[in-house]
């Protein structure tokens, strides 16, 4: 049942929700977009973002803009707030429309784009519930939750690269394999490099979330309780931690390449996922 | 001419190709260069005064025959070439077709103009179509009709070329294999491409790799003389075939187009050198038939393995998006096929229409003569009119038969036609057409008759 939290009103939560719904219809109107586009002409290697697709886009990214700075105006706040999950949904549901954009604008990586508008409908659908079911107060005025949060921010929007180019991979591996071409995909090299960089650059965020988080846990130890390091959420991010690492170091471990390191992303980011779930209900 | 208008179908084509045939069957009826030549020699010498052609590529066998009195039927053809190639000739013929005269003529053309070829619009065909043709003249299997037709053939393939849009976009082997190649690799300006084999397919993909700029293009064959051949194609190191491994281990891209029976790199070989290569990712296009790289080489770790068979479902994507060029194509054809036949009445039928038209006045003379003999009271202007008015009714009556065989007359088979006047009117025995295996004078071709106007117009 929906309550009204301190924090978060009825019309923020439905708003979040119609905000969500946009990145799922913009995700259904690029699939239809992809299939009426020609399959192996010269063309298609750079399928056209649709019209609808971009209008949905642009409808949930400024919706979710809108509910933060109705927040932060509710607020008094001369910023944007980020007090919780939901603030933290509707934030990374901004910033990855930001990479859905540079996807857009970057001819061969177009075709992930549609892979980024799922994930941005469920972070922000995850970040909403999240806030209205377990509400937690991030207290951004201690610098190392701030950093903490900040990293994790960011860190996620890598990650979700990652996770979106390892899917394009994977994807591409499968066509080449069944010696198909139904979606036009970028070379496998070309995704495989993104991908590396997306780790590249979220896992020192990753590992300065964790190490900003275990200082913050020693610091008070009554906020994750006595056995704070054999919690769930700690394990999972250890293990992620432990998936996203060889993946960094190709020529240590050249068995993690390719559909492996593709996994692999895909594998550390649902760890995220649920470490982030954890924390919620935690 | 007169006994092959007798006996009936005068061209015929026995064949398999890649959507009737898999490659196994093809690569077992895969006849190398030798073995066309002694082939050629065998079906000149089992049938004489017939002409063949054999067009043998990595999609297609088939024996082309102008068949004379005694030419094979399609059974003995589909014998012949299972017995030389010595394979199950009841398995063969679960995988052949047949056509005959216009269907054969057409069939040819389409062959020639890449519209039964795996990649619609692809001009390689038209190479080897020509190759086919050259060799079988070389063993002296080409008479005068195969000249007509083969050089028809090429002159249609190329007015298809140029009157539609069928050779526009991806259209050979080689582009499709390039596109795959950039499917893995976004560039290759820090890659290595190994070349084994130094066939026509490999320096066509290698030309276009080459334009993509490699690092290093490794070549290597067993005989230098065909790696020498192969170095204006780009920078290339020559590579020695004995030492493959390393080879492979160095290379991102591998084409193989060797003449090999077995295969040349196994399953084995790459498992041992996957963590050599740390694991990068190769692409392997296997253009030889039979296949240089075992199937399972495929299915290792971020290795790519694209064989002819499997270039075909890329091709099939390549027909359906050109499909709408097929009419226009077709267009050409037709058009390019009645000429020949046209040309080919004309010179077939020519002999036995003027035996006609000379028999039929022989019967009237001797008529005129009789009715003359029996009436000395005829003026000389009567008896010249008569005389015009006797031969004017035999043209009447010949015109339209005489009409029918020689016109333009597409839903009419010459041939059974002129074979049909020969048994009606008694005719034969004295015409001097030739047979298929004579030579003729140059200049009788179907190139000697003019072109029409719609020629140069675009189509479709």
């Amino acid at each position: 049942m929906l309550h009204d939290t301190p924090n978060i009103t009825h019309v923020e939560f439905i708003s979040l929700l119609v905000a969500g719904l946009c990145f799922v219809l913009a995700f259904t109107a690029q699939v239809a977009e992809l299939r009426r586009t020609p399959q192996a002409s010269e063309a298609a290697f750079c399928p056209g973002i649709s019209k609808a697709s971009t209008a949905w886009v642009a409808g949930g990214a400024m919706l979710s803009a809108a509910i933060l700075i109705w927040r932060g105006w509710r607020f008094g706040l001369w910023s944007l707030p980020l007090s919780d999950y939901f603030d933290a949904g509707l934030l990374l549901a901004i910033l990855l429309t930001g990479l859905w954009m540079w996807f857009c604008w970057t001819r061969q990586l177009k075709t992930l784009a549609i892979f980024l508008l799922p994930l941005t409908g469920v972070l922000i659908l995850v970040g909403g519930i999240l806030g209205v079911a377990g509400y937690r107060n991030f207290n951004t005025a201690n610098p190392w939750i701030a950093l903490h949060i900040g990293s994790i921010l960011i860190g996620t929007v890598c990650f979700a690269a990652g996770c979106v180019s390892g899917l394009g991979y994977l994807l591409a591996d499968r066509q080449l394999r069944k010696k198909k071409e139904n979606w036009p995909l970028p070379s496998l090299t070309r995704l495989e490099a993104f991908n590396r960089h997306a780790i590249l650059l979220g896992f020192p965020l990753l590992t300065i979330a964790a190490i900003t988080g275990i200082f913050e846990a020693l610091k008070n130890p009554q906020s994750m309780g006595p056995d704070w390091y054999w919690s769930p959420k700690v394990i999972l991010t250890v293990v992620a931690w432990a998936v996203y690492a060889p993946l960094l170091h190709v020529k240590l471990t050249p068995s993690f390449r390719g559909a492996r390191a593709a996994w692999l992303s895909i594998l550390g980011f649902a760890l995220l996922l649920a470490v982030y779930a954890l924390a919620g209900f935690g | 001419m007169e006994h092959m208008i007798k006996s009936g179908p005068v061209f015929r084509m026995v064949g398999l190709n890649h959507r009737t045939a898999p490659l196994l069957v093809r690569e077992n009826l895969a006849f190398s260069e030798q073995d066309c030549a002694v082939a050629l020699r065998r079906v000149t010498e089992l049938y004489p005064q017939s002409e063949a052609v054999i067009l043998s590529t990595c999609n297609r066998v088939e024996l082309y025959v102008a068949a004379g009195p005694h030419g094979p039927t399609p059974e003995q053809m589909t014998a012949f070439l299972a017995e030389f190639q010595h394979v199950s000739a009841q398995e063969l013929r679960s995988h052949t077709y047949e056509h005959e005269n216009r269907a054969m003529v057409e069939h040819l053309f389409q062959v020639a103009s890449s519209l039964d070829s795996m990649v619609l619009g692809e001009t390689q065909i038209l190479a080897q179509v020509k190759q086919a043709y050259q060799r079988a003249a070389e063993a002296k299997a080409v008479g005068t009709l195969f000249h007509a037709l083969f050089q028809r053939a090429l002159a249609a393939a190329k007015d298809v070329h140029d009157r539609t849009e069928l050779g526009s976009g991806r259209t050979s082997l080689a582009t499709i294999a390039v596109a795959l190649v950039q499917r893995v690799f976004d560039q290759l300006g820090d890659k290595t491409v190994l070349v084994i084999g130094a066939g026509k397919i490999s320096r066509l993909v290698l030309r276009q790799l080459g334009a993509l700029r490699p690092r290093k293009i490794l070549l290597a064959n067993r005989t230098l003389e065909r790696m020498l051949d192969l170095q204006g194609a780009g920078e290339m190191e020559l590579a020695d075939l004995a030492h493959l491994e390393q080879l492979l281990v160095k290379a991102d891209v591998v084409l193989t187009g060797t003449g090999a029976t077995e295969a040349v790199i196994s399953v084995d070989m790459v498992r041992k050198l996957l963590k050599a290569r740390q694991y990068r990712p190769m692409f392997i296009v296997d253009l030889a038939v039979p296949r240089d790289v075992e199937a399972g080489v495929g299915s290792l770790t971020n290795i790519y393995l694209y064989n002819i068979d499997d270039l075909e479902k890329l091709a099939e994507e390549n027909r359906r998006r050109r499909g709408d060029q097929i009419a226009a194509s077709m267009q050409v054809i037709h058009q390019h096929a009645q000429e020949f036949l046209h040309w080919f009445s004309a010179r077939n039928t020519g002999p036995l229409v003027k035996q006609l038209y000379a028999n039929c006045r022989r019967i009237s003379d001797a008529e005129l003569a009789d009715l003359m003999a029996t009436h000395p009271e005829f003026t000389p202007e009567q008896r010249q009119a008569l005389g015009r008015t006797l031969h004017r009714v035999v043209g009447k009556i010949l015109h339209q038969p005489v009409s029918f065989l020689t016109g333009k007359t597409p839903s009419h088979d010459q041939v059974h036609l002129a074979a049909a006047m020969e048994t009606l009117f008694g005719l034969g025995g004295t015409t001097d057409g030739g047979d298929a295996a004579d030579g003729h004078a140059a200049g009788e071709g179907p190139q000697s008759s003019p072109a029409p106007e719609a020629s140069s117009e675009k189509v479709g």
